[in-house]
């Protein structure tokens, strides 16, 4: 009886196949994501010897060869903040359209082209035009007004399908129900949807600011500056930012010292890699307390 | 009943908070089409820039022929040909490294990992994707630069491979996303079809899956190569500084993204060097349109069954 | 047996049809409801009973593919006249076949239609949710 089930020769060849495949996989996938623990590694070694309170608190000194951060960290908080403002009313009331409103035509097939074109367009046309729209054209100047707006509408699309997913998850009975009570489209999204899709909304807020922090090109030329002696006093004045700074220090500044642009690169990827797990502990903290 | 005697034309008031719905509702439609407010504003803006350019130095053959890219010099000409093919040689080499790599992360992932390792990997990738594009150009040029240096002993480590991987390192996480995407959406009934017939993991996996999430596994190709095309920061820092056509994964190039970086903050705005930059932008955005509107095709592909 | 003149229609429908695309659910349907009566509709799957129902508070305005024709009147006035549709969804209670609770409270999901009637304070609110509860026999297991 045994013997009609023994393994074939073939059975038997394409097992080792099958694994062989399996191992080959494997390390492909190994050797992809080892360049993010890698890279870290070696970011932490060289660079954590910068990392002092003196360094993140002082502006830079000698042509930028010492001192601190300072200036260009607080600058690229200033941006993230001005770019939340306008980012995330705009981002969510589009994905409040997609989900809640927008009937099946073409139209909300054209805005879903849009989101898709627009997450592909490559950052210095970006730049280009924040240069030409709010420099120029409306008259903000090289300001972190006109960065801000700039770098605000790069993450949207991302923004936009976070929360129009978890908009989407919230189960269709529910708002039939307010619906038949008399409850308004507003209402049923103000007390019923919106509650429960704020995992989504977040983890879109999260990526905005970390994608912003770590952008360099759209605020290269619309308003972050190499180097400036004072902070800014209002949103229509120039800033120093974090990634530029990284840009500064490793291609214009001659003479500096091995480990600095390691120090700021460690702060930069810190700062966005921190955020990332935020949100990926958050989601799946929410995964578990879903009321439905 | 008879509690709530009422006409109905004492009840059909038009109360604040229709008036409330109606308003939120004519606000939500703006936020929605903001985003294609945005993608032609950003055409519109780019174009009106680039006009000047477009409508006095600007000769076709020029610009697409010629290699001489001498904004600076007293006799200007604006040549992109040894731009684009560095862009193209940067994203070609980046595809080599990266289509093989996410693919297979791809696979492995969805078909082979389960519980804690598929997690971890995914955060992984995920950690892989949010690197910024500056901090990607400032390890092509300490960490990359030395190593190809060392290896390969050349003199320059800053070229077409050392941009060329990093840039696949790059585009690789949002490769391997909407691949894993495509994989996931092949139907379980394909799978269990096949298992039932006893075949293998990975004979349903090359002969089944691989052929149906064909499409989506396409349109995540088309995707990376967007991406090659429109990386700025880490292209500059990292594939040198020469404007010449490659003849070698060790030579240094320019790309399209790269020049308008490095050359905007020295033009006057208006001058004819200035319209030069934005019109190499125009031709950027028609290029990543184009791969954008391909892709979603071909995706579309898939939902049309 | 009370005499039908003395009693107010409250729902008057007139060859009613209603369709989703090109499928037709049900069409030609006349009938009268009066005050304080206990009226039933029964009919096989798919008879268009649910589809009438949702006519009624105009719930196919949420269903773009939903088509009503026809005359269907409340309380005199065609529904699809008025002016203000969450009104007239508020004047009409509907039960669903499966119950749907919605994510929050015991105490919210009750008060939620008093809110959307104007009762304010919580005071007030407090007295509705009790009293409907009672009514319905949980007030004293929740």
């Amino acid at each position: 009886m045994t013997a009609r089930f023994a393994a074939t020769e073939l059975n038997l060849s394409n097992y080792r196949t099958e694994r062989r495949y399996r191992l080959m996989l494997f390390s492909m996938t190994a050797m992809l994501v080892l360049p993010v623990l890698i890279i870290l590694g070696i970011l932490v070694l060289k660079g954590a010897p910068m990392i002092s309170w003196e360094f993140l608190f002082e502006f830079p000194r000698r042509g930028m060869t010492e001192g601190g951060i300072y200036p260009a960290l607080l600058g690229t908080i200033f941006i993230v903040v001005v770019d939340l403002i306008f980012a995330m009313p705009i981002g969510v009331a589009a994905a409040i359209y997609l989900s809640e409103y927008a009937p099946d035509n073409w139209l909300t097939r054209t805005i879903n082209l849009a989101i898709i074109n627009l997450a592909g367009v490559p950052s210095i046309v970006h730049a280009l035009f924040g240069v030409g729209a709010f420099v120029i054209f409306f008259g903000f100047g090289t300001s972190i007004l006109a960065a801000a707006l700039t770098v605000a509408i790069m993450p949207l699309p991302l923004v936009i399908v976070a929360t129009r997913e978890s908009l989407q998850a919230v189960p269709q009975a529910f708002r039939e129900a307010c619906w038949s009570m008399g409850a308004s489209r507003w209402q049923t999204i103000f007390a019923v949807v919106l509650p429960n899709a704020i995992s989504g909304i977040l983890t879109g807020l999260i990526l905005e600011v970390s994608r912003t922090a770590g952008e360099t090109a759209p605020i290269m030329f619309t308003g972050a500056a190499f180097f400036l002696p004072f902070l800014p006093e209002s949103v229509f004045e120039q800033t120093m930012a974090l990634s530029l700074h990284l840009y500064v220090v490793s291609t214009q500044v001659p003479e500096v010292p091995e480990a600095l642009p390691y120090g700021v690169a460690l702060v930069l990827i810190g700062i966005v890699l921190i955020m990332n797990a935020i949100s990926i502990v958050f989601r799946s903290y929410l995964r578990g307390k879903k009321k439905w | 009943m008879s509690e709530n005697t009422l006409a109905p034309s004492q009840l059909d008031q038009r109360d604040a908070s229709w008036y409330v719905d109606k308003l939120v509702q004519i606000l939500m439609f703006v936020g929605g089409i903001s985003a294609i407010i945005f993608i032609i504003g950003i055409f519109v803006f780019i174009t009106k820039e680039g006009l000047g350019f477009l409508f006095e130095g600007f000769s076709f053959t020029e610009f697409f022929g010629s290699i001489n890219w001498r904004p600076t010099s007293a006799n200007p000409t604006y040549g992109a040909l040894a731009l684009i093919v560095g862009t193209a040689s940067v994203t070609g080499v980046a595809m080599l490294v990266a289509i093989p790599f996410s693919l297979g992360a791809a696979v492995y992932i969805s078909e082979f990992a389960t519980g804690r390792t598929k997690e971890t990997l995914k955060v992984l990738v995920e950690l892989l994707a949010a690197i910024p594009s500056v901090v990607w150009g400032f390890i092509g040029m300490s960490i990359m630069n030395g190593l190809i240096i060392e290896v390969f002993d050349v003199p320059i480590g800053l070229n077409v491979l050392n941009a060329g991987i990093i840039l696949g390192l790059m585009a690789a996480p949002i490769m391997t996303t909407i691949a894993e995407d495509a994989l996931k959406a092949v139907p379980d009934r394909y799978r269990e079809a096949a298992e039932a017939m006893g075949a293998t993991r990975w004979q349903i996996i090359r002969q089944v899956i691989m052929p149906a999430a064909k499409n989506g596994l396409v349109s995540a190709v088309l995707l990376g190569v967007g991406r090659g095309f429109g990386e700025t920061m880490a292209v500059l820092m990292a594939s040198g500084h020469a404007i010449n056509i490659p003849t070698s994964p060790f030579d240094s190039v320019r790309a399209l993204t790269a020049t308008i970086a490095a050359e905007l903050g020295e033009t006057a705005q208006g001058s004819e060097h200035y319209g030069a930059l934005f019109a190499l932008g125009i031709l950027l955005f028609i290029i990543t349109f184009i791969i954008n509107l391909a892709a979603d095709l071909v995706v579309r592909g898939i939902r049309k069954k | 047996m009370v005499a039908s003149e003395t009693r107010t229609k409250v729902l008057e429908v007139d060859n009613l049809s209603i369709s989703y695309g090109a499928k037709t659910a049900m069409s030609g349907l006349n009938l009268d409801v009066y005050e304080n009566e206990l009226f039933g509709i029964i009919g096989p799957a798919n008879s268009g009973k649910t589809s009438f129902l949702r006519a009624i508070n105009r719930m196919d305005a949420f269903d773009t593919n939903m088509k009503v024709s026809g005359s269907l009147r409340f309380m005199g006035t065609e529904v699809s006249a008025w002016r203000n549709a969450y009104a007239l969804r508020r004047q009409i209670g509907v039960v669903f076949p499966l119950p749907v609770g919605l994510p929050m409270s015991i105490y919210d999901n009750v008060a939620f239609a008093a809110k959307l009637r104007g009762v304010k304070g919580k005071a007030a609110i407090d007295e509705v949710v009790e009293r409907c509860l009672t009514r319905a026999a949980l007030w004293d297991e929740v």
